[in-house]
This record gives structure tokens, sequence and C-alpha cells, in this order.
């Protein structure tokens, strides 16, 4: 009987080296699946197991998914094994994904971190689809050194742009590196955003989460101008197993991606 | 509402049992048990109503403790060994555990379809308490002892003869396919039910009479969401989590792979809140580090969330959590502490 546990058998067509610490995966599944940015998949590690992990390939890209993944764990250095021919398996989407009709005339300002990037660039691939919609779409990101920026070919792209702007940090630099250096909150400190007329999406560990979090909140946003994709160890992705509630939202069906008005209450909220 | 004698009752058993393999109570030591019967093995020895709700809880007929969800790559013809069961003996709170735990599997927006399988399929032949365990507190949870919907048939026994109560279609054509001889039930014999069920229910009443509730859990619990008394209320557990393997409303779960010959098998296998690993992420980062918080958050998700998200609260005082905690730890004692906090500190705050 099939049930709703049941992979999709897919194929991986290649694997691209980001960082020295993350890969992207390019899958092909037997059909296409139709997803929301911010959504996430339960993928198969042959044997291994599942984890979730949030396409960073456009959603409007429905030939082939892309997921990029950091080296973390068991399953993920499976992942990091993985050659192109090898199947995987996918199930999903699951999540609500993010509430783009709200960010329509808005100014967005998106904060990454690591390989939250990933996630945030089926987020930014969406928005820079309809880039017309959007007021602006302003762009930090950090990672701990260079090594590790991840996505590193497409920041031009992305830079020239209409009304699109990035700025890029690490925590501490390296030999070639005459970027900034210092967390990504210190490029939160005079961001000439319009507040009132915007929101602010993060996407990155738990503990840049909560900084940032804070930071949004000391520069002027409302806790409702917050969304900030959320982690907790997911299962099933159908909020059945019970396991990544904040509060009583299931993160891997009433999120990953929170408003941060919904989730503040809760003592629990940065782990 | 239909009466049968001993006998007939018996007789109607073989030949249901010629039908159905049977999951029936057996009352022989103070712990009562399902038994299980195969197809066309049935003795009247095995029969016995047990007094109280097995040690076992109801839904591990329907969502098993471990069981094969998937398996990949995904082979034409899957062999499935689904049978469909007679589930004999089980109690009120039990049934209305089902329900509860209905919200999540068969009522979401990704009904698991093993568990809506064994719902449609497995026939319920629920039966009265006939006193109340130490640890019972059904009436507490504004439940009753004795079932009045959600099972397919329901036997009472009074004296030497037998209440059956039809709850479903499928009860009927049961009672109507392999019971024969049945009668329609005199007023007499359905007064005599209401007693035994009126002392029954008292019997809960009084032994939880020490414990009352003034306001909704879910208030109590939303007041105490950053308190300290979780740490004191849970300071004896030893995080063995029996009491949510034994709930009969707790339904988590992890999936988890293992490789077979030519495929790999995906496997369903019971969590716990209370297993610090419950949550733990790649990378290390643990939610709920301290046991404390998830000892919270087996009351929060029981009696503040679910309530929330389903209108209703996951506990149908059946006491089993009681009866099998080795840190003595009483969820009536917990709630009532947290509400005996919050009146004190409304008092505290007119003064």
């Amino acid at each position: 009987m099939e049930t709703i546990f049941q992979p999709l058998e897919t194929k991986v067509l290649d694997v691209i080296t980001e960082t020295p610490t993350i890969k992207t995966l390019v899958l092909k599944p037997p059909e296409p699946i139709p997803f929301r940015a911010g959504q996430f998949m339960q993928l198969t590690v042959y044997g291994e197991g599942e984890a979730p992990f949030t396409p960073s390939s456009s959603p409007f890209e429905t030939e082939t998914m892309e997921i990029t993944i950091l080296k973390a764990g068991r399953l993920t250095e499976a992942v990091h094994r993985l050659k192109p021919g090898d199947m995987v398996g996918l199930r999903g989407p699951f999540g609500k994904g993010y509430p783009l009709h709200k960010f329509e005339g808005k100014e967005l300002l998106v904060v990454g971190g690591g390989v939250g990037l990933a996630p945030l660039r089926a987020l930014l691939n969406a928005l820079f689809h309809d880039l017309d919609k959007f007021k602006r779409v302003s762009i930090k990101y950090g990672a701990r050194n260079p090594d590790e920026l991840c996505f590193r070919r497409q920041y031009q792209q992305w830079q020239q742009l209409p009304g699109v702007d990035l700025e890029v940090t690490v925590d501490s630099a390296n030999g070639n590196w005459d970027g900034k250096v210092g967390l990504v909150t210190n490029l939160l400190d005079d961001t000439d955003i319009h507040l009132d007329n915007a929101f602010a999406v993060s996407c990155g560990p738990e503990i840049m989460l909560k900084f940032v979090t804070l930071k949004f909140l000391s520069i002027g946003f409302k806790a409702d101008q917050i969304y900030l994709s959320m982690n907790r160890k997911m299962s099933c992705g159908m909020g059945i197993c019970g396991r990544c509630n904040i509060g009583p939202y299931y993160l891997c069906k009433d999120g990953p991606d929170m408003n941060f008005a919904d989730i503040q209450q809760y003592p629990d909220v940065f782990g | 509402m239909f009466q049968i004698s001993r006998q007939k009752l018996m007789d109607g058993f073989k030949r249901f049992n010629s039908a159905y393999p049977f999951y029936i109570t057996t009352a022989q030591d103070e712990n009562y048990q399902f038994q299980y019967i195969p197809i066309n093995s049935w003795e009247e020895t095995f029969f016995a109503i047990s007094p109280i709700r097995t040690a076992q809880p109801l839904k591990s007929f329907f969502y098993q403790p471990v069981q094969k969800v998937a398996e990949y790559p995904k082979t034409n013809g899957t062999e499935d060994d689904f049978q469909p069961l007679a589930i004999i003996g089980p109690k009120a709170c039990d049934l209305q555990a089902l329900k509860i735990i209905d919200k999540v599997y068969a009522e979401g927006e990704y009904p698991d379809t093993n568990y809506v399988r064994a719902r449609k399929n497995h026939i319920i032949i629920s039966t009265d308490c006939l006193n109340a365990g130490k640890y019972c507190f059904c009436t507490l949870m504004n439940y009753q002892p004795y079932p009045e919907s959600d099972f397919d048939l329901n036997l009472s026994q009074i004296d030497d003869r037998f209440l059956i109560e039809v709850g479903s279609e499928k009860g009927q054509e049961i009672l109507d396919t392999f019971f024969k001889g049945t009668r329609k039930a005199p007023d007499s014999l359905v007064k005599a039910r209401e007693k035994l069920r009126k002392k029954v229910t008292e019997q809960v009443k009084k032994q939880n009479e020490n414990f009352h509730y003034y306001q909704s859990h879910q208030n109590a619990i939303e007041r105490h969401l950053d308190s300290e008394i979780w740490a004191d209320l849970g300071k004896t557990c030893v995080e063995c989590g029996i009491c949510t393997q034994i709930c009969p409303t707790c339904h988590c779960f992890l999936l988890y792979d293992l490789p077979r010959e030519d495929r790999y098998e995906r496997i369903r296998v019971w969590d716990s809140c209370f297993f610090a690993g419950y949550s733990r992420m790649a990378g290390g980062l643990t939610p709920r580090l301290k046991l404390a918080d998830r000892f919270k958050n087996r009351f929060y998700h029981k009696f503040d969330s679910y309530v929330t998200n389903f209108g209703v609260e996951a506990c149908t005082g059946c006491g089993r959590c009681i009866e099998g905690c080795m840190g003595n730890i009483d969820l009536r004692v917990v709630l009532t502490e947290l509400e005996k906090r919050v009146v004190l500190k409304e008092n505290l705050d007119l003064i």
C-alpha cells in the first residue's frame, strides 16, 4: 500500500561543490514537483534516511530542482558522497512557504548566514522573477570566512538587477579578501530600508537568527514585519510526528518560515 | 439494545472467530492484557471482561510501536500483511483516546493510510468498566467509565446475561451474521446497566475527590510557560519515556531507514518527547535540552496546544502514566499544583 512516507525516486543529475563544506545537488524528479519559495522537501539518502531541506533553485524552474546542503552530520556526509547518476528520494513539498503576496509593493531586507543563503535563494529567485512587483530587495549575507561564502559566482549577477543590492561580510578574513569583516548584524546598523513599508526575512544558524532578530527589532522593525526560517528536527514533514513545535505551531506544517509575532512569546523560540 | 445469554454469546464468538482473529482482554492477574486469538481457535475459557482498561493502550492496534511504512526502490505489488482484527474488551477511555488521535492521523491534511485503514477495518467490541482502577480518573477529564459511542458493539454484563448495544452499521452486521439468539433487551436490564454504570462512575469520582480543577488547564499552563515550577514538578522523572509509550493519546514517532537485501525499508517507531535525542539536530543543537523543558512540553502539548489546534485535551484519564511512572509523578498532582499557583497568584493580585 502506498503511504505518505513513500519517497519519489529521483536521479542526481549533477553535484556542484559550492564551498569545502557545501554542495548543491541538481535533481531530476520523474515528474515536476511544484513548490513555493520557502517550502521544503524531505530528501532520502538510500539506506541512511531522510532529512528536511529547502530547495535552493527557483520555484519557476520545474524540470530540475536544486538542493544545497552543508555537511553537518551522518546523513549530510552521505549526501556529500553522492555522484551524478545516483538515486535519492524526495517527499514534499511541505510547509507554507513565504507569503509572497504580502511582500508585494514592499522593500525586503533579506539576511542570510552561511548555508542559510540556500533556502533564501529560492525566495530570491522568486522575487527576481517578478522584480517589478517588489519595491526593493536588499540582501545582507555573512559567512564564517571567504571560503564558506555560498553561491559566490552569482553575486555580481544579483547586484546588477534593478532594485537589488547585496552586501557581503565574513566573520574572519583570509588571504585574498578585501571585503567587509564582521558579523552580518553589523551590516544592518546603517541600512536605509524604509521601515514603514518593509519586511525583514532571515535564514541562518539559530544563534545568528537570534541576534539578527534582536537587531531587526532594535533598528525599528516590528515583530510582525519579521519572517524567520526556523529549524527544528523534523521527521514526517506533515505535523504528525510531533517534534518540531514552537508553541502550538509545527514548523513543518505551519512554517518553516514563521512570522516572529506568532512565536516570540514562547521561551524556547531560539532553542 | 439487545440481550443475549452467556452460552449464545460464546457460540457467537466462536462463529465470529472463524472470520476474524481476536485480541481479547484477559483478566488473570492485576495487569490486564490483550490476548491474541488466531482465526478458528476460540475457547470459552478465553472469555473474560477485564474490570478496567488493559495496560496496553488501544492505539497500538492502529498505530503499531514498530511498523514498516514504505520501501524503496518501489517494487510492484509489495507484500502487505494487513489483517482486520476484532478487538474485544477496550474501555471508554481508550475509545475516546482514538478519537483524539484521529485528529492528527485521520482528519488532517495528510491522513496516514495505515492508520485510516486500521480504523476502517478493525472491529471494536468495547465493554463497561466493572470498577475503578487504582489510578483511574476519567471523570476528572469529563469522561465516563463506560462507552457511549465510537464502538461497533458494546457489551455489558449483568449477572449471567449480557446487554449488547450497537454502535455502528458494521456492528449491526456482525451481530446479525454471527450472534444468534439475541432478543430485544427489557427495560429492567437497561436500568440494571444504568445502576452499575452509576456505581462505577461514583467510585471513580470518589477516589479523585481531592483533585479539583477550578479553571482550564490551558490557562494554568499558559501562565507557567516561563516558570521554574516544571523543574520542581518533574524532579523525580528518570526520562524512561513510559508515560508517553503507554499513553493512549501520545502519537509521536520517528522514521528511520534500514537496508534489506535488494531494497530499503522505512520504519516508523514510537518516539518519546522525554528523550533528549527527540529533537536533537545535526550540528548538535537540541531544543528543550533541559529535562524540565521536556517535562513542560508534554503537559503543554496535551493540555494547551492540542486544545488550540484541535479543541480537545489529549488525555482521557486512563491513569496509565501514573501507574507506570518510576518517579511517582502523578499527572493530577501536576495539574492541581499549576492551578493552585494560578489561583494563589490571582488572589495576591487582588490584594
